[in-house]
């Protein structure tokens, strides 16, 4: 599992439903002791999310490399012009939706091809050229609540 | 302050597991009889005793904020065990009031006297999610016109609201060695609120947060940076990582939640450091660095211990002591007062702060003297 955000589409968990008649009461002023309304949009979702949470853990997950290309430039032979990385950067201010990660793919003569533009599952993920992402510098040590 | 008890409601099992506390049976220990969300008993407070607790956390809270700048004016932090190397970015964190959102006090407290301040909690607080939800859907089923002390999901919101984060979607960061679903469980609550409040927000693991050697950040899987993380990973974890110079510097640019500066109060050193400042505050039990001193009765507590663990009672009965490998980098000694004892369980009160301002209470009960993995959550409410 790598990310338990729900889906967006999915309709209101049913104690939210419940809980939507209180929505349009204002909610509790100043040194209120207790809560006025509380809507779950996610936490039965997540519930059941947890259940399999630990038998998908990917720690021997296969580790692909990935090349920022100009998705305009795919020529016959399925190949991509690789750009700078910036430009797949979630901050750049160029023409964004033109540049995007190509996973797995073989490089040759500046071009990529024999990928893909669907992010594996379960991968580590790193940038080829330039930049250097490392991953696993934090973790590794349990539980840390308290 | 009275314990009472309650018929826990059917299909009580499914109603909290549906409420987003799937970890009541994997984060308990198998062999206990007693479930870890105990709804067959529960506290009762007047409301005279939850204003006065309220105003005494808030003051708890207060006196805490101003150790920190006691530290950092004093150079106290070796008393705290901090790398040195660590040092002076903690004290810019601190100086620009890097942003907090959330803490939990332990206090002892019987319903007579002052409440005692256990330990501050201020870094990586659990047990958010029963705290906040499950009492309250508890309450509103079984005590639908009853009250509880407990504005956390309301305050977290309007937390997130007031925050001066940076651009881009806020990160939220579990282990992957959380085996419990107890981490990933409080940081999907967290997150939740914080997209009640209108922020777009990520989940990642700690694990698999990525350094930008060349560009100098931290990026995700989707390689986007990361300028706000919420994590619940502790910060003498973090610091000691691979990533923790990294993490460290660059504090000036990122939003971490908690912050840098917490490393300061969620470390029982400021339980010593409380007393210096305050000898005598009733909220504060004496507490020393150097050893017992003149205590009748002290309890040794690991500066970074959690869950209880590798803490050592001493009395003129004899010693008592848990389990653990924490302590390496010291001990406070405070003096020991034992939980106080209703019906043979000894409740330790959890009581919150949102931003600055106290926000709710959450209760767990053991059978022993020492609040570890053993205990039982019990909810409250609030009676006429």
């Amino acid at each position: 599992m790598a990310n338990p955000e729900p889906d967006p589409a999915l309709p209101p968990h049913r104690l939210a439903q419940g809980a939507a008649s209180q929505q349009g009461k204002p909610p509790g002023k100043g040194k209120g002791w207790s809560s006025s309304a509380i809507t779950l949009g996610t936490m039965g979702l997540l519930s059941t999310l947890v259940i399999g949470f630990c038998a998908a853990q990917d720690t021997f997950a296969d580790r692909v490399t990935a090349d920022c290309v100009d998705l305009n430039s795919r020529q016959g032979d399925g190949s991509y012009q690789v750009v700078d990385d910036d430009r797949c950067d979630d901050h750049y201010h160029g023409s964004h939706g033109a540049y995007g990660w190509y996973y797995g793919g073989a490089r040759a003569a500046g071009r990529v091809l024999r990928g893909t533009t669907i992010r594996p599952a379960n991968a580590h993920i790193s940038a080829r050229s330039g930049t250097v992402i490392q991953r696993g510098g934090f973790g590794g040590r349990g539980s840390g609540g308290s | 302050m009275r314990r009472e008890a309650s018929t826990p409601r059917d299909g009580w099992e499914e109603i909290i597991e549906s409420q987003g506390l799937a970890y009541h049976r994997s984060a308990h220990p198998v062999h206990l009889s007693r479930p870890y969300w105990d709804e067959s008993v529960h506290y009762t407070f007047t409301m005279q005793e939850v204003l006065d607790l309220e105003s005494q956390v808030e003051e708890l809270h207060a006196m805490c904020l101003e150790a920190v700048g006691h530290v950092i004016a004093r150079e106290r932090h070796r008393d705290f065990a901090l790398p040195e190397w660590a040092v002076p970015e903690v004290e810019a964190s601190w100086r620009r009031r890097d942003p907090h959102v959330y803490g939990r006090f332990d206090l002892r407290y019987d319903g007579t006297g002052p409440a005692k301040l256990l330990e501050y909690n201020a870094d990586t607080p659990t047990s958010l999610v029963e705290s906040s939800l499950i009492q309250w859907f508890w309450l509103k089923d079984v005590h639908p016109d009853g009250d509880q002390w407990n504005s956390l999901h309301e305050r977290l919101i309007d937390r997130w609201k007031e925050l001066p984060l940076q651009s881009g979607p806020a990160h939220f960061a579990w282990t992957n060695m959380d085996e419990t679903g107890e981490e990933v469980m409080t940081l999907g609550y967290l997150q939740e609120t914080a997209e009640q409040a209108g922020l777009r927000t990520v989940a990642v693991a700690m694990e698999d947060i990525g350094w930008d050697a060349r560009g100098l950040r931290f990026v995700d899987m989707e390689q986007r940076v990361i300028r706000t993380l919420c994590k619940l990973y502790p910060w003498e974890w973090a610091v000691a990582d691979p990533f923790g110079p990294q993490a460290v510097k660059q504090q000036i640019s990122m939003t971490w939640i908690e912050p840098l500066w917490k490393m300061l109060l969620s470390n029982k050193a400021l339980l010593a450091v409380l007393w210096e400042m305050y000898p005598g505050h009733p909220n504060l039990l004496p507490a020393y660095l150097d050893g017992p001193r003149d205590l009748p009765a002290h309890i040794e507590k690991p500066l970074l211990g959690r869950e209880g663990a590798s803490m050592r009672i001493v009395t003129p009965e004899g010693t008592e002591s848990t389990e653990g490998g924490y302590g390496a980098e010291g001990y406070v000694y405070q003096e020991f007062r034992a939980l106080p004892d209703f019906d043979g369980w000894r409740p330790v009160l959890g009581a919150w702060v949102i931003g600055d301002e106290a926000a709710g209470l959450g209760i767990r009960e053991t059978s022993g003297l020492i609040t570890d993995d053993s205990s039982s959550f019990v909810p409250h409410r609030i009676i006429p």
